[in-house]
């Protein structure tokens, strides 16, 4: 009992098993997987430029070429080059979804937990608005922000910003209702701790893996998000490389060209299943339960 | 008895309230955020040549000089008596324009609705009975492999693989929006199983986390002392009660089907609500998306106001505390 109700003994017995948990994580093939493709990933998005130094919305010769060794894929339609737009295609989507759903978990987690700790009537307000925007179907809401907002890249991200908020909220004020059961909360309110002081010091670090998780597994939906809306027309639009785009451009040459389709399809892919595997398998280590994978 | 059906107000109630926010939220997007849709709707180009006395004039013939209070009350009643008015250029019902498309969609979601529920029920039971073992691990890989897969994506690999390589179906629908439903229900194979596979893996590590903590419960150990088969604990008792995770998503998981039938509709051209959602965005043809979006939401709270009397019927507990509460 003593050594609970000290504030700082839970988040130091944490570090402690963080090594274990990491070991038992990297021996499952695969959360391995998984690692391996977001660090390809992370790696492209950052050294995209580097890697394929064609400019990816310049017309570089003639359309359709086959692969070459200036074109290592070859040219689409009208003449870019394939190769830097599937390299670069994730990256605007990537920063996008960044900081999207960094602002969304910014404020989820502040009415989450206002929700959750103080409870009562703020609560009740609070998830009711919740529960009237989560019952809007995501693409409309989308659709009828977009609307508001204009389909330019920036305003893409208080776009996903106010879609991801609410399912965040949900998260945070779940967690904050468990933690607030806890001894060491109720210790600390036994010693007479403020409202604040409490919702900092021992609410709120423990709900940095959970977060971790939410950032993770939001950005790689939101990731696939935009590019459902690119390929709906309603998200980025050309001549910026993206892989939802790419795959509508492909449709109209599908019978000759498959895989014009299939290379951005299995890059957009390979990304959320990376990300889901890593989170997946790095939750279970961790020990914490993530919502959107159950 | 008394106190369920006081308990099923609260929730006919609470519905209503959510509804009427989701029709405030329609109403602050699509009319007051963008200008207002005089503005909304003039093309740029063309707005440029609009006297401000013309706008007014247009403005008060539509009553968007009126307080938004007023305006919205007015939005609200129309959406909620199912009054969705007239396009803004054809003058023509809204509800005629959007009837055919919606019963397609309709078609779409239900099959889609049906065959996850069955799949899921399925490998959710399965992968349940050994957790940890060889037929669990190769279901759950699976299912997350398949959650990760963006349904447009699915959708257009299925066009490549069955219309291109293999030839068996065309690549893309060409049935009027008012075919017959038979040719739209014998269409609508290849974007069910789009849907499917992106969606029934979330519902399915739902169950099967529901059914794990049910077959480890104690009242499930006491049927398995009592001799009874495994087929008939894990259906009888240990399902009705792993099923109540899965409910409580319901609305989540209708609002994702209708996300994700607009953007399987478009990969295969499906004559549904999708395109016409689309084509009203494009149009910004305003009381349509209202029209859409208002009645997507219903569709959403009518799910889920019918889960939570499932999760009443099935959970003994819940029953229980509405009638002491």
């Amino acid at each position: 009992m003593a050594d609970i109700s000290h504030p700082s003994a839970f988040p130091s017995a944490m570090r402690k098993l963080k090594s274990p948990a990491l070991r038992r994580a990297l021996s499952e093939p695969a959360t391995v997987f998984g690692l391996v493709l977001v660090a390809i990933h992370l790696f492209l998005a950052v050294f995209g430029p580097w890697i394929a130094t064609h400019d990816t919305s310049a017309l570089v010769g003639d359309p359709m070429q086959i692969p070459s060794w200036d074109f290592l894929m070859g040219t689409d339609q009208i003449g870019r080059d394939y190769f830097s737009r599937i390299i670069n295609g994730g990256r605007i989507a990537l920063m996008v979804s960044f900081f999207g759903v960094s602002l969304a978990l910014f404020v989820g987690t502040a009415l989450g937990i206002t929700a959750g700790y103080i409870g009562g009537r703020v609560d009740e307000i609070i998830m009711r608005i919740v529960d009237a925007m989560m019952s809007i179907p995501e693409l409309i809401l989308i659709a009828i922000l977009t609307l508001a907002l204009g389909k330019d890249v920036l305003a893409l991200i208080p776009v996903i910003a106010i879609v991801y908020t609410w399912g965040a909220i949900r998260v945070i004020r779940a967690k904050t209702i468990s933690l607030s059961m806890l001894d060491f909360v109720r210790a600390a309110e036994l010693r007479g701790e403020s409202r604040w002081a409490i919702i900092a010091r021992e609410i709120f670090p423990n709900l940095t893996g959970i977060l971790g998780v939410e950032l993770a597994v939001r950005i790689s939906s939101a990731v696939l998000r935009i590019s459902a809306l690119s390929f709906l027309g309603l998200g980025i639009s050309q001549p910026t490389p993206d892989w939802g785009l790419m795959v509508q451009e492909a449709m109209g040459v599908v019978f000759t060209d498959p895989w014009f389709l299939l290379l951005p399809a299995l890059m957009l892919s390979s990304l959320i299943v990376g990300v889901n595997f890593m989170v997946d398998g790095l939750s279970r280590a961790f020990g914490i339960s993530s919502s959107e994978l159950g | 008895m008394g106190s369920i059906m006081n308990m099923l107000g609260r929730r006919l109630i609470l519905s209503f309230a959510i509804l009427s926010l989701t029709s405030l939220i329609v109403f602050l997007g699509t009319e007051v955020l963008p200008g207002d849709a005089i503005t909304a709707t003039i093309p740029a180009e063309e707005l440029a040549f609009y006297t401000p006395e013309q706008l007014a004039d247009l403005r008060k013939e539509y009553g968007l000089d009126r307080p938004l209070p007023v305006r919205f009350l007015e939005v609200w009643e129309r959406l909620f008596t199912f009054d969705f008015g007239t396009t803004l250029i054809k003058k023509e019902p809204v509800l005629d324009h959007i009837a055919h498309p919606m019963i397609n969609s309709g078609i779409l979601a239900g099959l889609a609705m049906l065959v996850m529920l069955g799949l899921v029920l399925v490998l959710g039971i399965l992968a349940s009975l050994k957790p940890g073992g060889r037929l669990d691990t190769a279901i759950s890989a699976t299912t997350l492999f398949t959650y990760s897969m963006p349904d447009f994506v699915v959708g257009n690999v299925f066009v490549v693989i069955f219309a291109v390589w293999l030839g068996l179906t065309p690549a893309v629908i060409f049935a009027p929006t008012n075919a017959p439903k038979l040719t739209i229900l014998l269409a609508s194979l290849l974007p069910v199983a789009a849907l499917c596979i992106h969606g029934a893996a979330y519902q399915f590590r739902l169950l099967r986390a529901g059914m794990v903590e049910a077959l480890n419960s104690d009242y499930v150990e006491r049927a398995r002392l009592a001799g009874l088969p495994t087929w008939y604990i894990c259906i009888r008792h240990a399902l009705p009660v792993a099923m109540i995770p899965m409910l409580n998503g319901t609305a989540q998981f209708v609002a994702g089907l209708l996300s994700g039938s607009v953007v399987v509709e478009t990969v295969f051209k499906y004559p549904g609500v999708g395109s016409e959602l689309l084509r009203a965005l494009a149009q910004r043809e305003i009381p349509t998306i209202q029209a859409i979006a208002f009645l997507a939401a219903l569709a959403v709270v009518t799910a889920n106001f019918i889960a939570d009397l499932a999760i009443l019927g099935l959970d003994p507990r819940v029953r229980a505390s509405a009638q002491h509460g």
